[in-house]
């Protein structure tokens, strides 16, 4: 397993000669550097590894449910119903679950797409939930998101260079006319493309294209910290490991910080740190990623990976898979209690009228159940 | 690399629009260009007409009055003795100017509030919406007639009078088209790129619903001549000195109906000319840009089947 | 479906609201000279009046909102208010005019709609055929010619021709359908003519969209009949544009049946609210903008329950 980790950088002065990359990026880097320009992604900084950069508590979304003649509210959804995690400075974090899990809800609460209904999203000492509309926008210099679907999240009328210089120039930081030309052909350079791509228009890309061309527009924000919704869900797999490589090599470059969504578990281990396991709106489990797939502790997660496909078929056969009968209950109503009672096979009395807390059973290791030892 | 960098310059979009036009529909071309004939009138009138205005004025000469068709004058004259040629073609130009800024002025007018309306959203699209939806309920004509009377009669009241309603009548549609284009992907990334509502409605919203825009504006040119006809017919519309067909057919042309027939006849034949135009203009570009119209594999019939039919029985013999 | 209905019904009440505000804000912003006009109507009429006693008569003396509402709660009660120049309440005169637009219009849409559906699918099943040139020519033909001027022509030769002349004098239907046909006839099949052009073509398009669908293409693959895939396919399927369009099309009748009441000198509101917009007689004009208005409420209700009836999948929005 080539699990690329980031190293700690040291204090000394910025050179790019010990980082892992090739001449032509190293070239463009000097380049970066000696121009005084604003230097990329904290490459002059200490990463402070130890100290969280983003941290979400109790975060709750619950969207209501109107019905009737004059749109009374009769119940709510709910998405996200008290989560609380912790990311560090150059970490991932893999968040993983069914479709409807509220995954998706959490990175677009962490974007302040929606209002959550309670808890606290702390980035870098500031407080996200309470940002102003100006606030938000300054905000999204540093905090960025790469979406799904390639081909709805590119304007078709307008050329990648002018997708990729968005932003830029919505902030006002993207400079004279030959330096933002300049900018778009180093950031398609960066996820991979030519250069010479800048004046096409997207429908003249594949599925994997735009996706690189996506990330560039990202990237061009120059941001801290991006959230990946689901970026490799609609390609196909020999594209989905070129992203995925694609997105390790751009956070050892820049440093930067990723919240990794997904539901193919296998892609998650590969690019996080941590995982966290979501099911109807609540964390299961929560620990480094390691541990997680070869300790999952939670019933649903030991379901979730006995049913993600081993390579080897002589191996693959002989395991026992955990087959999850049923299906997801309704985030509107969801069971009293611990909300996987419905399909677990070890519940019991107690999980169906008390819910488990979220806690650290010990080596970072948090899990809601009351079925695991010293979850009591 | 770097000098191949540079060189590489935005792109601009060069569509084959008239080309297919042209080829593809030729009625919509023959409309065009009969509307190209008459904004050409209206800009030359003062070329073209045998007896030019004089201080924004046609000459009158009543010595000459109800003349037949001669060589001074190769449609005779009216009641008042203006030369009648010259009078259709200032009645071009008024035409003419008043569906270009009609069609201009609704446009802006429906897509500002069609796109804000749709982009802004929550209660201020409800309000625009439920404004809207009542004023659709009053018919067009009433409004109109009630607008030409608060704003009395001349070109730029009749303006204003046309433009508004159709405006707002217009917004209806832009608004769905930019509601699909609001919801979708890259809206959304401009929204966390930190774009605020003028920059999403002019970088994305618009030009995305372009298509929709522009045949809305070219289906409505037709119905301006028409509707400044119908004014005129109801006693508004212009200042009695501005040349103009549809009060020469109701005043003029009503009254010498028999005697000189021409005096009506032409400048229904030219309205009816420059309508037709439009409409097939405005046909041909619908049919064009509109995407539902475009794609799929095509429609059958039963025509088409059974030459389909003959044609692979007689390749297997 | 009764729930829907109820909805419907319900959000009428905020739609007529603001119909009212609109109608009475568009009429309350009538310059001052609108007073002074009246004025002067009534000195033609031999009384002298003062300004203070012009406003007074109008309630113009009262504050707008009062004014409003006086007006507003009218409404409900059956009272709109008094006629300035027919000693009549509004009421009085808008109910015995009622029955003649109402006929004109309905004939309108019958005649139309005989023309235009069976045409428009023909068209659409022919694409690009000769016939289908031709029918779509003439029905932008019949589009292009503007109401007032054929309805001259026909008015004024066929009288020197055969001398025949439309009555002048309303017959009811139930007394008398030939000589009420007589009147109606001809001003209603002229409507129709336009109208049905007007439909023709949108007909024809949704039925070509129809046609392009995949469902369409199974059926002529499994070999269904022409006329099966036509009518009970693809019509089906177009009908939530058409009659969308038929609806739509009721408030543009309303201008219509203006001129053609007017041109034919029949006793409808129609011709009733141009007189009276001549007259500035503004309680009459509020109540006949009112009464159409009105009207094309109730049609577009039918239309949206149609929808629901036609279309299973329309939910409330």
């Amino acid at each position: 397993m080539s699990k690329v980790r980031i190293q700690p950088r040291s204090d000394k002065p910025v050179t790019t000669a010990d980082l892992p990359i090739d001449n032509k990026m190293k070239e463009m880097l000097d380049q970066r550097i000696q121009q005084q320009e604003p230097v990329r992604h904290d490459l002059d900084q200490p990463v402070m590894r130890n100290l969280p950069l983003l941290t979400v508590s109790g975060l709750k979304m619950h969207f209501p449910v109107r019905k009737g003649l004059f749109g009374r509210q009769v119940g709510s959804v709910k998405a996200v119903d008290g989560v609380s995690f912790q990311i560090k400075k150059g970490e991932t974090l893999g968040i993983v679950g069914e479709s409807g899990s509220g995954k998706s809800t959490v990175g677009n609460c962490i974007m302040r797409n929606c209002q959550p209904t309670a808890g606290k999203i702390n980035y870098n000492g500031r407080e996200i939930t309470a940002m102003t509309k100006a606030e938000l926008r300054q905000l999204r210099q540093e905090l960025q998101m790469i979406t799904q679907n390639p081909y709805a999240s590119l304007n078709p009328r307008m050329t990648v260079h002018e997708i990729i210089m968005e932003g830029p120039q919505i902030h006002h930081t993207a400079g004279d006319e030959a330096q933002q030309l300049e900018t778009s052909a180093q950031m398609l350079e960066l996820v991979g493309l030519n250069p010479s791509f800048s004046n096409r228009y997207p429908h003249e890309f594949s599925g994997g294209q735009r996706q690189r061309i996506s990330i560039a527009r990202a990237l061009a924000m120059n941001p801290a910290f991006i959230v990946c919704d689901e970026i490799v869900s609609a390609l196909d797999v020999s594209i989905q490991a070129q992203i995925v490589g694609l997105m390790m090599k751009l956070q050892e470059e820049l440093g930067l910080t990723y919240i990794f969504i997904g539901h193919d578990l296998s892609v998650v281990r590969h690019l996080s740190n941590n995982v966290a396991v979501m099911y109807l709106g609540k964390l299961m489990e929560l620990t480094s990623s390691d541990e997680l797939y070869e300790h999952p502790l939670h019933p649903y997660t030991q379901a979730l990976i006995s049913a993600a496909p081993i390579p080897n078929p002589t191996v693959d056969r002989a395991r026992e898979r955990i087959l999850l009968r049923g299906d997801l209950p309704s985030p509107i109503n969801p069971p009293k209690g611990c909300n996987f009672c419905t399909r677990c096979k070890y519940a019991n009395q107690r999980c169906r009228e008390e819910d488990p807390p979220f806690i650290d059973v010990g080596n970072n290791h948090f899990v809601a159940c009351h079925q695991v030892k010293g979850g009591a | 690399m770097k000098e191949e960098k540079k060189g590489v310059k935005p792109r601009k979009h060069s569509s084959p629009f008239l080309k297919e036009l042209f080829t593809t529909k030729p009625l919509a071309g023959i409309g065009l260009v009969v509307l190209i004939l008459m904004v050409l009138v209206a800009v030359l009138a003062d070329v073209l007409a045998p007896y030019p205005m004089v201080d924004g004025q046609l000459q009158v000469d009543v010595l000459h009055k109800l003349a037949k068709r001669s060589l001074e004058h190769p449609l005779g004259t009216d009641n008042l003795g203006r030369d009648l040629l010259s009078y259709l073609i200032y009645g071009a130009r008024t035409s003419v100017i008043l569906c270009v800024a009609c069609t201009i002025l609704s446009t802006v007018l429906s897509t500002i509030i069609g796109v804000s309306s749709a982009v802004l959203g929550g209660k201020f699209d409800l309000l625009v919406q439920r404004l809207v939806d009542a004023w659709q309920c009053i018919p067009s004509m009433l409004i109109l007639l009630i607008l030409m009377v608060l704003l009395g009669n001349g070109v730029p009241q009749l303006i204003i009078a046309i433009a508004v309603p159709g405006g707002i009548a217009g917004s209806r549609m832009v608004r769905s088209a930019a509601m699909s284009v609001k919801d979708s992907g890259y809206v959304k990334m401009s929204d966390m790129l930190g774009s605020n509502a003028v920059w999403k409605m002019w970088k994305h919203v618009i030009p995305n619903i372009l298509p929709i825009i522009i045949i809305n504006m070219a289906g409505s040119l037709g119905g301006v001549v028409m509707m400044e006809a119908s004014l005129n017919f109801l006693g508004y519309g212009v200042d009695p000195g501005t040349p103009s067909w549809g009060a020469l057919i109701t005043s003029t042309g009503r009254t010498y109906m028999f005697s000189y027939p021409l005096l009506a006849i032409c400048p229904g034949v030219l309205i009816a000319l420059m309508v037709f135009a439009s409409a097939m203009f405005g046909d041909g570009v619908r049919d064009i840009l509109d995407p539902r119209l475009k794609g799929g594999v095509g429609s059958y019939n039963a025509k088409k089947l059974r030459k389909i039919a003959a044609k692979m029985t007689a390749a297997q013999k | 479906m009764a729930k829907y209905a109820l909805k419907r019904v319900l959000l009428l009440i905020p739609t007529l609201l603001l119909v009212c505000v609109i109608v009475f804000v568009l009429l309350r912003t009538v310059p001052g000279s609108a007073v002074d006009y009246m004025i002067y109507q009534f000195q033609t009429a031999g009384v002298t009046v003062d300004q203070a006693q012009v406003e007074h008569m109008l309630g113009m003396d009262k504050p707008a909102v009062v004014q409003f509402f006086d007006w507003f709660t009218g409404i409900f009660q059956g009272d709109l208010g008094e006629s300035l120049f027919q000693a009549e309440g509004v009421w009085d005169i808008i109910s015995r005019q009622l029955p003649v637009t109402l006929e004109l219009g309905i004939l309108t849409l019958l005649f139309s709609n005989m023309i235009s559906i069976p045409l428009g699918i023909f068209c659409a099943a022919r694409q690009d055929s000769v016939s289908d040139y031709l029918i779509r020519i003439i029905s932008v033909l019949l589009l292009s010619l503007p109401v007032f001027w054929i309805a001259t022509i026909v008015l004024v030769y066929p009288a020197v021709w055969f001398g025949y002349a439309p009555p002048m004098t309303y017959v009811p239907f139930f007394t008398n359908p030939a000589e009420n046909m007589k009147m109606f006839l001809v001003p209603a099949l002229l409507g129709a003519f336009t109208q049905a052009g007007m439909q023709l073509r949108t007909i024809r398009t949704m039925t070509l969209e129809t046609m392009r669908q995949d469902y369409i293409r199974t059926c002529w693959a499994k070999g269904v009949g022409e006329t099966q895939i036509l009518f009970i396919h693809a019509l089906r399927n177009s009908m939530i544009p058409i009659i969308t369009m038929i609806g739509g099309s009721v408030a543009g009748l309303v201008g219509g049946s203006v001129i053609l009441e007017t041109m034919f000198n029949m006793p409808g509101i129609g011709a009733q609210v141009v007189a009276a917009l001549d007259m500035r007689d503004y309680p009459l004009v509020q109540g006949c903008v009112l009464v159409f208005s009105i009207f094309v409420m109730v049609v577009n209700l039918i239309v949206d329950l149609t929808y629901k009836w036609i279309d299973p999948r329309v939910e409330l929005e």
